[in-house]
């Protein structure tokens, strides 16, 4: 039963079928409408309208598929058949098999000796045993292809160690308000492992900067945090530790303060929002305790063209908000409100008192990248010694006015063969010249 | 666009055409000096083309990865280059420069026809792992394209093999075995390139969303292209797969290279998503 689970697994065809089947999988896993990602209602329709596909979706779909165990079956398959086939080959040592075979012979005066000499000199390690001449080159490649298995291995490793190990989570900041990191902290925890060992720093937006070229082009966004007390500045790309962990800016948006009475005179709101929005779009925050509702919508660089209104640029030179209040759905009226100005706006009185920045910024830890690094840069050591070195090997008779050559190599005949056709040249022309 | 750029551009583009056309009428009307006379063309549009791409990066001061205009510009000359490496293996490069000729212009003209702006590097791409990620992208990509079209001529050979006119194919394609391992070749350099390109992107990544690895679609596409020049490889060194069925896998192949790579603008996956006030 082992045995046979071994030869199977050291099978080489075995293995093109395990990859055909990952390749298979992979491409459907793409290919697939991803029903988690959409709404229940779309899921709903896509179940009415087509039951089977949303079945297969549901299983295969790239999402659903990575999350499920039974495909871990198939990189486990993967990896033992790479790692049996590593094994017995590393035991086996290089082998001359596959391939390709080559015969050429030519009249020639030298001996074994001088054509000894001759193949030496251009780098073939040469064995005599009588008037037969073995020559090699680039066995060493070999080496290479066991280089780039393990290399392979080892992305099976980092994934592991990824797994078990990997924080991933976003961690929302407002420019102002420090943020003491801890498990309540986080709007959304990807991946979990490690929060104990998360150190409790206090995180501080103390400023956000962005910068554009010509008022148009983005140019850089930097985070400007105070992580117990010291200074750290996180461009996008260029993130900051705390302890093991990394924070590095992923999104970020405004944050206007409102003051907001209501019609009797009575303060209903006074914060700083989270708005998610781009120049021009739209976001909405109810008023807790009350039925209304506002829709805004940002002009960071408020212009008038007639009677249209926008966004010179999408920098806050003169910021505006256009809000539109609701109550209980109902519209109650609508209007402009420039940064630290006052507007009674659908029976509210709104005063728009700062703008501030948010920072989404993401807050990871990953062990496995180094080794996945370090199988990325096996993999491209191995392949290239593999196929760099040309694994090739001459048996070489000569006497009697003749030569002859019966040459195997591993890849690339075609150069292979002009090399031996110039080594019968060589022969021919009699004289072996050392410096040629 | 900078005019200087834009010079240098245009004029690659009319000699390519010219090259183009020269090694079409040579073929038809059995003309050898047109043939010489568009390698040179072929030779001369991809130095232009080095230097409008120099140019570009020098005005816009970043390596020109941003946009669909830069990546054409980039690609087209990839393919160029290939051309210009490959067709040292065809007799007098003509059927090879039939297909890639048509195929660099069309790359350039799609992206001269989207906006050429010269903009700063988004804040996304302000990272060095970022060239090492798009130079060997292009490598890997152009190898592959010249995997696939070699098969493809090899399939055209042997059909042609045994028939009438069989001379005038011989007269422009290397032999089977030959182009056997062109093929093998580009497979090889190109698969090569493609994991450094992989790993560039996910050291990359780490920075940017804090994962190295996500299946995000475009993740996901470019690992199945490395798995697929994989399988390729397997089959023609381990299982020893050769000729037509081998080249039928190349020719294959490379579809899925072109779905990832067009994938680019159309999939909703994380690369297309940049940094915006949101
Ligand atoms: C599934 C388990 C695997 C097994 C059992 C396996 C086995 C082998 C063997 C025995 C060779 C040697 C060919 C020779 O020297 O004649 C080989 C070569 C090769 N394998 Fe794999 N392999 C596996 C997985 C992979 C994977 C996942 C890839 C990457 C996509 C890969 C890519 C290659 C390449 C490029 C070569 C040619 C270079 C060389 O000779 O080392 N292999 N494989």
């Amino acid at each position: 039963m082992l045995d046979k689970a071994i030869h199977i697994l050291l099978s080489r065809k075995f293995a093109v079928e395990l990859l055909v089947i990952m390749v298979v999988l992979l491409i459907l896993g793409t290919s697939l409408p991803d029903i988690s990602g959409m709404t229940p209602r779309e899921a709903e329709t896509l179940q009415a309208a087509k039951p089977l596909l949303f079945r297969i979706s549901a299983a295969l779909q790239l999402q659903s598929l990575i999350a499920s165990p039974y495909f871990l079956i198939l990189p486990l398959l993967i990896f033992l058949s790479t790692a049996a086939c590593t094994a017995r080959r590393s035991r086996s040592g290089a082998r001359k098999e596959g391939g390709f075979l080559h015969e050429a012979s030519g009249a020639s005066d030298m001996g074994p000796e001088e054509i000894g000499a001759l193949l030496a000199s251009e780098r073939w390690r040469v064995t005599r045993s009588g008037d037969s001449i073995t020559a090699d080159k680039g066995s060493f490649g070999f080496w290479g292809s066991i280089v780039f298995h393990l290399g392979l291995l080892l992305i099976f490793v980092a994934v592991v160690i990824s797994s078990l190990t990997q924080f991933n989570a976003e961690l929302l900041l407002t420019e102002g308000f420090p943020v003491r990191l801890g498990r309540d902290t986080f709007v959304k925890i990807y991946k979990g492992n490690g929060l104990a060992s998360l150190p409790p720093a206090t995180v501080l937006l103390r400023k956000f900067t962005s910068e554009y070229e010509n008022d148009v082009y983005e140019k850089d966004f930097a985070a400007h945090l105070l992580i117990d007390g010291k200074e750290r500045e996180v461009h996008v790309n260029r993130p900051a530790d705390i302890g093991d962990f990394q924070i590095a800016l992923h999104r970020f948006g405004f944050a206007p303060s409102f003051r907001i009475t209501d019609s009797t005179g009575k303060e209903i709101l006074n914060a700083t929002i989270n708005l998610v929005l781009a120049g021009g779009q739209e976001d909405s925050f109810r008023i807790p305790g009350t039925p209304y509702e506002v829709q805004a919508r940002f002009f960071p660089d408020f212009a008038t063209e007639g009677k249209r209104i926008g966004s010179r640029t999408p920098v806050p030179n003169n910021p505006v908000f256009l809000l539109r209040v609701t109550e209980q759905g109902r519209e109650m009226g609508e209007g402009l409100i420039g940064l630290n100005r006052t507007e009674t706006i659908g029976g509210l009185t709104i005063t728009f008192d700062g703008l501030n920045y948010w920072a989404d910024m993401i807050v990871s830890r990953d062990y496995g990248l180094w080794f996945f690094a370090g199988s990325v840069f096996l993999i491209v050591l191995g392949l290239a010694v593999r196929f760099g070195l040309s694994d090739k090997q001459l048996v070489v008779t000569a006497g009697e006015g003749r030569i002859s050559i019966r040459g195997w190599c591993k890849y690339y005949p075609m150069f292979f063969e002009d090399q031996v056709q110039r080594i019968i040249d060589k022969a021919a022309a009699g004289k072996y010249n050392s410096t040629s | 666009m900078n005019p200087v750029e834009g010079f240098l551009l245009w004029s690659s583009i009319f000699v390519l055409l010219f090259a183009f056309f020269g090694y079409l009428t040579g073929t038809v009307f059995k003309k050898e000096r047109l043939f010489t006379i568009s390698h040179r063309g072929t030779l001369a549009a991809c130095v232009l083309m080095a230097a409008a791409i120099g140019v570009r990066w020098i005005a816009t001061g970043h390596i020109p990865v941003m946009g669909t205009y830069e990546n054409s510009l980039v690609g087209a000359w990839t393919v160029v280059v290939g051309l210009v490496v490959a067709g040292r293996y065809f007799p007098r490069g003509t059927l090879l420069s039939l297909v890639l000729l048509p195929l660099a212009l069309l790359i350039v003209g799609n992206g001269i026809m989207t906006n050429a702006v010269l903009a700063p590097l988004e804040p996304p791409y302000q990272s060095p792992w970022l060239y090492v990620h798009v130079l060997f992208a292009w490598f890997a990509f152009g190898a592959y394209l010249l995997a696939s079209t070699v098969g493809g001529l090899y399939l055209v050979r042997s059909r042609a093999e045994g028939r009438d006119g069989v001379e005038r194919i011989r007269e422009f394609l290397p032999p089977l075995r030959k182009l056997d391992e062109i093929c093998l070749r580009f497979i090889i350099f190109g698969f090569i390139t493609d994991a450094v390109m992989i790993g560039a992107g996910a050291i990359w990544a780490r920075g940017l969303w804090g994962r190295y690895w996500g299946w995000d679609p475009i993740e996901t596409w470019s690992l199945i292209s490395w798995l697929t020049y994989g399988i390729n490889l397997h089959l023609r060194l381990t299982l020893g797969w050769k000729g037509k069925k081998a080249a039928w896998v190349a020719l294959l192949s490379f579809v899925g290279i072109l779905i990832s790579f067009f994938g680019f603008g159309l999939v909703e996956g994380v690369h297309t998503q940049i940094m915006k006030p949101r």
